[in-house]
């Protein structure tokens, strides 16, 4: 492996940071460079959304994301930032004194030295290594839109590549082609770095949404769990669209959090980004996005420009993803899983007895110690106690979403026509990686949560003095 | 993965003192809980994953790019170097039909040969049917049988063929 191809790895994904800062200035998240320390994780993995997203809009048009067409739109966007000087209030950092900030480095320290170590393996191990689809699938598009110049109709839309998945859409590949375009080759041996840094940059963002919110001492253990699950590591590995999907899902699950409890709309804005990135990198999205807005309408029911702005959102993130549907169509590509499927009451009652494997299938994935470690038993026994004490309308929306992701996933494999044993060996363990993810990273928020019920909650602020909770910002703003 | 119990035992001291400052620095009993398990399945899992992975890092250590750029090959052929062979023989831009049998001559889509062959054979592109292409990728099948005229049939590793088609 040539050093100079992951600095060229590394430029495609500075182009994206370039991107990702400048939505988030004109969102009104920064102002100073200073102020884009504390958000510039968020804007890498906005940086690659809004990429990603404009890229699968851009190929459904004809264009080919070279590497020029991808510098001047990250060019573009870093530059919008500075159409306006937004006014940025940055609430008070939690810190932890004495022992507790001692637990919490300690949990950051092996947070990062994970992430090293997952860092090493990236940029030795070759793509096919574990797996297949990466490879099989998303690898094969990415060289089709790079040495092809674009959506080549003959692989996108041609019969003897309908084994990879031709009606997915594009946001993976999308990003692998603009890595080449940057490698000037296809230094496919480098991919799994890619994957890395969305990891990565996925823990930081999670880190930097919540830091003005959760406890460190809570925060870092929980997010150093996610990090170290075996199946986050095998998913890794697979250098598949399932983790990145969860990563730019969570993310925006977690930025619509922060807008009902804030009523802020710079994080609708945000987590729209990010569910638009998720629509935009596997069909599954679809159905976490229903899931998605559903738990967000009834979390701001009653709020009447709340219920608007949610709606907007909706409208945005779905006209993302119409040019790719409009392209596959335009083109008859079939679904292999088609949308009759879900909502045909004859096709769901003739299947009802694939409602117990289904069931079965994704509880045993979500519950294995040896894959999520203990994310959802420990959210599942913080929740009732979150919901009971508090009434926070944020703790319900994270569960009611949680719910809903997992309805969603018993319906998909109900309604699905491919062999239900066959999904509960291979497909059930990528399937929960999105609601596990989710799980994982409002686990730190529902402790927080339970910390503001009125207890004797000590923390201290930047200026070392011991507080409750609510004295030192820690509560949400009152609306 | 397989737990070590003596390991899991000892994950359980960080685990208590996790709980035990949780507890005074927050004042909730159950976030400490919350939080010592997290402590506790963490320290327990994280060296097996570190060894796992460091492991899996020295496997890889000594390939070079062009080894890293063809492993999958390994996986669907016993000869990977005619994935090499098919691109030599067959130009840029050509067409080709991938014409693959299971052992009892059913004609089969080929697996991860097929996928393998669709990806590292781009940007020659393969099409549905023999009467589109200009050349006939077959495995376990004589490309000769494939419907259309064919012309140079090569044998580039045992079962493995290339022919052109002849207009």
């Amino acid at each position: 492996m040539k050093p100079t191809d992951a600095l060229q790895l590394l430029a495609a994904n500075a182009c994206f940071l370039v991107a990702g800062a400048g939505i988030l200035r004109l969102l009104g998240f920064w102002r100073s460079v200073r102020d884009l320390l504390f958000v510039v994780a968020i804007a890498y993995m906005a940086g690659v959304a809004v990429v990603g997203v404009l890229a699968t809009i851009g190929l459904s048009v004809g264009l080919s994301v070279s590497g020029p067409e991808v510098l001047v739109l990250c060019g573009l966007l870093g530059t919008a930032g500075f159409l306006r000087k937004p006014d940025v209030a940055r609430r008070p950092t939690a810190r932890p004194g004495g022992a507790a900030l001692v637990v919490s480095i300690a949990a950051a320290v092996a947070l990062v030295g994970y992430l090293a170590v997952l860092l090493l393996v990236s940029y030795r191990e070759p793509m096919g290594a574990v797996g297949y689809d990466g490879w099989a699938i998303w690898l094969t598009k990415a060289k089709a839109i790079y040495l092809l110049g674009g959506l080549d109709e003959r692989v996108f839309a041609g019969q003897a590549y309908s084994s990879i998945n031709r009606d997915y859409p594009l946001l993976v590949p999308a990003v692998e082609a603009i890595d080449f375009h940057f490698m000037r080759g296809m230094a496919t041996g480098l991919l799994h770095l890619q994957f890395w840094l969305l990891l990565a940059g996925f823990v930081a963002a999670v880190a930097q949404i919540l830091r003005d919110r959760v406890q460190p001492v809570l925060l870092w253990p929980a997010l150093l769990m996610v990090a170290a699950a075996p199946a986050v590591l095998r998913q890794l590995d697979l250098a598949a669209g399932d983790l990145v999907l969860a990563t730019f899902f969570t993310l925006g699950a977690l930025a619509a959090w922060r807008f009902v409890d804030e009523a802020d709309p710079r994080w609708l804005a945000l987590a729209v980004l990010f569910l638009a990135a998720a629509l935009a990198t596997k069909r599954d999205a679809l159905g976490f996005a229903a899931a998605f807005f559903l738990a967000l309408g009834i979390a701001t029911y009653g709020r009447r420009r709340g219920l608007r702005l949610v709606t907007a959102g909706l409208g945005v993130a779905v006209a993302t993803i119409v040019p790719w549907y409009v392209w596959i169509a335009r083109h008859h590509v079939p679904s292999k899983h088609p949308a009759s499927a879900f909502v045909n009451p004859a096709h769901l009652a003739s299947t009802a007895d694939r409602i117990g494997p289904a069931l079965n299938a994704l509880a045993s994935q979500s519950f294995r110690l040896d894959r999520w470690l203990l994310v959802l038993p420990l959210l599942l026994l913080v929740a009732p106690f979150v919901v009971v004490r508090t009434r926070a309308a944020s703790g319900t929306f994270a569960l009611l979403l949680l719910g809903l992701l997992f309805v969603w996933l018993v319906w998909a494999l109900w309604a699905d026509p491919f062999s239900i044993a066959s999904l509960a060996v291979r497909g059930a363990d990528r399937l929960v990686t999105t609601p596990l993810l989710v799980a994982g990273v409002f686990l730190p928020v529902l402790l927080a949560e339970l910390t503001r019920e009125g207890g004797p909650a000590r923390v201290r602020d930047r200026t070392g003095e011991s507080r409750g909770a609510a004295e030192r910002g820690l509560e949400a703003p009152t609306r | 993965m397989t737990l070590p119990g003596a390991w899991a035992v000892a994950a359980l001291v960080p685990a208590l003192g996790a709980w035990y400052v949780t507890y005074r620095e927050l004042g909730s009993r159950l976030a400490a809980v919350g939080a010592a398990l997290a402590v506790a399945v963490t320290v327990a899992y994280l060296p097996l994953q570190i060894d796992h992975a460091v492991k899996r890092a020295d496997t890889y250590e000594e390939l070079t790019r062009p080894q890293a750029e063809r492993f999958p090959a390994h996986r669907v052929h016993p000869s990977p170097q005619v994935f090499d062979r098919l691109r030599a023989r067959i130009p840029d831009h050509a067409t080709y039909f991938l014409y693959v049998k299971d052992s009892t001559g059913e004609l089969v889509s080929g697996g991860g040969f097929r996928h393998w062959t669709l990806g590292w054979l781009l940007p020659r592109v393969a099409v549905a049917t023999p009467r589109q292409a200009g050349w006939i990728v077959s495995r376990f099948a004589d490309p000769r049988t494939a419907g259309v005229t064919v012309g140079g049939v090569r044998t580039l590793a045992p079962n493995t063929f290339v022919a052109r088609v002849r207009r």
